[in-house]
């Protein structure tokens, strides 16, 4: 009887020493999350996300001598900030981007005779609006070339209204030259990069 | 099992640094204009004082038409036309005694005849005065300058005398404007 309750006792012992727990282990894991945004410009409102584009007729162009007509008046018919100009609305991703621009002269085709032209000069101003307030306006005149990529100097404004305004002057001839007649064409090329 | 999930976890990683190309934007501003075909005169008229119209002396034309006193005057208007197509014409209006205004006698006569020629960028316009109304246009095109009025061949309706008095007429000169449009 005894000898059965020992071996009891001792298989109670050995039960007690498997149940002790054996030391703890836990497993971690890590999805590592990463992404960029390139610098982008995107047209808001345009003809595409990456063009825009506008028209302005200046009418008729000689004055009743045949001459051009004054350079302030037609500047007055491009259209002046806030009274006419294009504009147009642009959002970069970059801190500081880029305006390039390309005017060419209004012309019409043949070639004018002694004491008469056919082409128009005139200068393009392309003035961003900043998130700091104005930018740095890029002109190019078009007896000239496009300038460079000029800095705008910040980041354009994201404040839902257009940021870029076109304006245009100093329209001329050679002195004293009788325009020929017909009708007359130029533009305002408007190349915007991302930059830094 | 646990070698497969980091093998995902890397891959999407590696796709979500991939930077995309950078994008551009291009405006455009499109500036018209025209020139209306147009013609005018800077230097519109002049006047050509023929004084005594009638020979002098006492040869058997004494009294009528000295043609010498109209032949070969000239003067020169200046103008332009700026279209490619411009025409001009001329008109030659008879000189009439506006003095004696009534029919003058047989012998007589109140009227002198004369063909004018008007030049402008080598073409030449001419007209009558025998018949009224200009002549036919020629194409002048495009030019800025000179337009010479030359009067030429005068004469009187029946080479009689002239009948004393103040005679006036005048040179119509007309461009007039067009265009070609450019092939």
């Amino acid at each position: 009887m005894n000898k059965y309750l020992l071996m009891a006792a001792l298989g109670a012992g050995s039960m007690i020493a498997m149940a002790a727990p054996a030391a703890a282990q836990t497993v971690s894991g890590n999805v590592a999350i990463s992404g960029t945004v390139t610098p982008k410009c995107t047209v808001i409102n345009g003809d595409s996300p990456t063009t825009f584009s506008a028209s302005r007729n200046l009418l008729e162009l000689a004055k009743a001598d045949g001459t051009l007509e004054d350079s302030s008046v037609l500047a007055g018919r491009f259209g002046t900030a806030g009274a006419g100009a294009p504009t147009f609305r642009v959002v970069c991703t970059s801190a500081n981007p880029n305006i390039a621009v390309d005017a060419t002269e209004l012309t019409t085709p043949g070639a004018p005779p002694a004491g008469y032209t056919s082409r128009i000069d005139f200068t393009a101003h392309v003035a961003p609006r900043l998130t700091t307030g104005a930018g740095t306006t890029v002109d190019n005149a078009t007896s000239g070339a496009a300038t460079a990529p000029t800095a705008i100097g910040g980041r354009f404004a994201a404040d839902g209204s257009d940021n870029i305004t076109v304006t245009a002057d100093t329209f001329m001839t050679g002195p004293g030259a009788l325009l020929t007649s017909g009708a007359y064409t130029g533009n305002i090329h408007i190349d915007i990069t991302p930059g830094s | 099992m646990k070698t497969s999930f980091l093998a995902v976890a890397a891959v999407l990683a590696a796709t979500a640094a991939l930077p995309a190309a950078a994008q551009n934007a291009t405006g455009t501003v499109a500036v018209n204009g025209s020139v209306a075909d147009r013609c005018q005169f800077t230097l519109p008229s002049d006047v050509i004082n023929a004084g005594e119209l009638s020979q002098q002396g006492a040869g058997s034309n004494a009294g009528k038409l000295d043609p010498s006193k109209l032949d070969g005057q000239s003067r020169t208007l200046q103008g332009w036309c700026n279209g490619t197509a411009a025409t001009m014409s001329v008109e030659a209006q008879r000189l009439v005694n506006t003095t004696f205004t009534t029919t003058p006698p047989t012998g007589f006569d109140r009227v002198v005849n004369y063909d004018a020629t008007a030049t402008a960028n080598s073409a030449n316009a001419t007209d009558t005065s025998v018949t009224d109304g200009a002549g036919t246009s020629v194409p002048v095109g495009m030019f800025t300058g000179d337009v010479k009025v030359t009067l030429s061949n005068s004469s009187s309706p029946t080479a009689g005398l002239l009948v004393a008095g103040d005679y006036s007429g005048q040179v119509l000169v007309t461009l007039t404007p067009a265009v070609t449009p450019a092939p």
